[in-house]
């Protein structure tokens, strides 16, 4: 399964998975990858993808071939999913919709203000399962996957006026955390910090250091209630 | 495959080996419905059957011997 995140900062949008793939009926035995990238640079977008896995890099790749991979705006990566929604509908055309595999995708990116004022940070959230109409989030956290613990989580520690090195510390431990609580999630976390110049992702040190700094908040927190 | 709203901004989206192995354990799916649904022969039909017909219950009366 999967835990992927996105969250709107002041200064830019976070985007954030885990890197786990499972295998098997969770009912029964199952067995795990940790090798699984679920967040994507796309132009100056970022993705996050939840679900069928090959499903979404195959829609991944069919945007390279097509030339569809570099927005260079949040309006013009909706549109190249609008063209996803075409291609899936040839590649699935002989299953029922009930059987078709299901991706969703997290996107984060910016629009440019036609009046020059500051670009504005926007979410969507694409699901394959309707044709990936775009759905706007608003401005709370937006979260896939396995998202109880997080969305509770975010409940209790997100605010709108976060900034963007918070908001990556936010993203860790919402990750953390429900890996602590579902062996589904896990392996390393990945994340990206998206603003109007482009993507870039943060380095494995500087996760760690994020990592290291959320359980000392942790140790601290349990004080309050064993002391 | 079920991609569930959970709350706002959140979705529950299973694995996508938990949906392939239970539609493999349902008995209305199968492998073929990933390669299209086969066709009905149309020539088999089932033959419409008339309504039942209702009859009003008989009541047999036992005759009344009356003994002198």
């Amino acid at each position: 399964m999967t835990i992927a995140v996105a969250i709107k900062a002041t200064d830019a949008i976070i985007i954030a998975a885990d890197s786990r793939g499972t295998i098997g009926d969770p009912r029964g035995l199952t067995a795990v990858n940790d090798t699984q990238q679920k967040i994507f640079q796309f132009g100056k977008c970022g993705l996050a993808i939840a679900g069928a896995s090959e499903m979404a890099l195959a829609i991944l790749d069919e945007f390279t071939k097509q030339g569809l991979n570099n927005p260079q705006t949040v309006d013009e990566g909706v549109s190249a999913f609008a063209q996803a929604a075409l291609f899936c509908e040839v590649w699935y055309r002989g299953s029922p919709p009930g059987n078709r595999p299901g991706a969703l995708f997290i996107l984060g990116g910016y629009r440019p203000d036609p009046a020059g004022g500051p670009p504005a940070a926007l979410i969507f959230l694409l699901n394959s399962n309707s044709s990936f109409a775009p759905q706007l989030a608003n401005s709370y956290p937006m979260m896939a996957g396995v998202p109880q613990y997080a969305v509770y989580l975010s409940h209790r520690y997100y605010d709108p006026t976060i900034t963007g090195n918070n908001a990556a510390a936010l993203a860790e431990y919402l990750i953390s955390e429900t890996a602590s609580q579902d062996p589904k999630v896990g392996g390393a976390t990945r994340i990206a910090k998206v603003t109007a110049a482009g993507y870039r992702e943060l380095t494995d040190a500087a996760i760690k250091k994020l990592e290291i700094r959320n359980k000392s908040l942790n140790k601290k927190l349990k004080t309050f209630f064993t002391k | 495959m079920n991609i569930t709203k959970i709350s706002d901004g959140a979705y529950f989206v299973p694995s996508y080996s938990m949906q392939t192995i239970t539609a493999g354990y349902d008995d209305s799916c199968s492998i073929a419905s990933f390669v299209g649904s086969e066709d009905k022969d149309e020539a088999v039909r089932a033959v419409p059957q008339a309504p039942p017909v209702r009859e009003l219950p008989r009541f047999e009366r036992t005759p009344h011997i009356v003994s002198a």
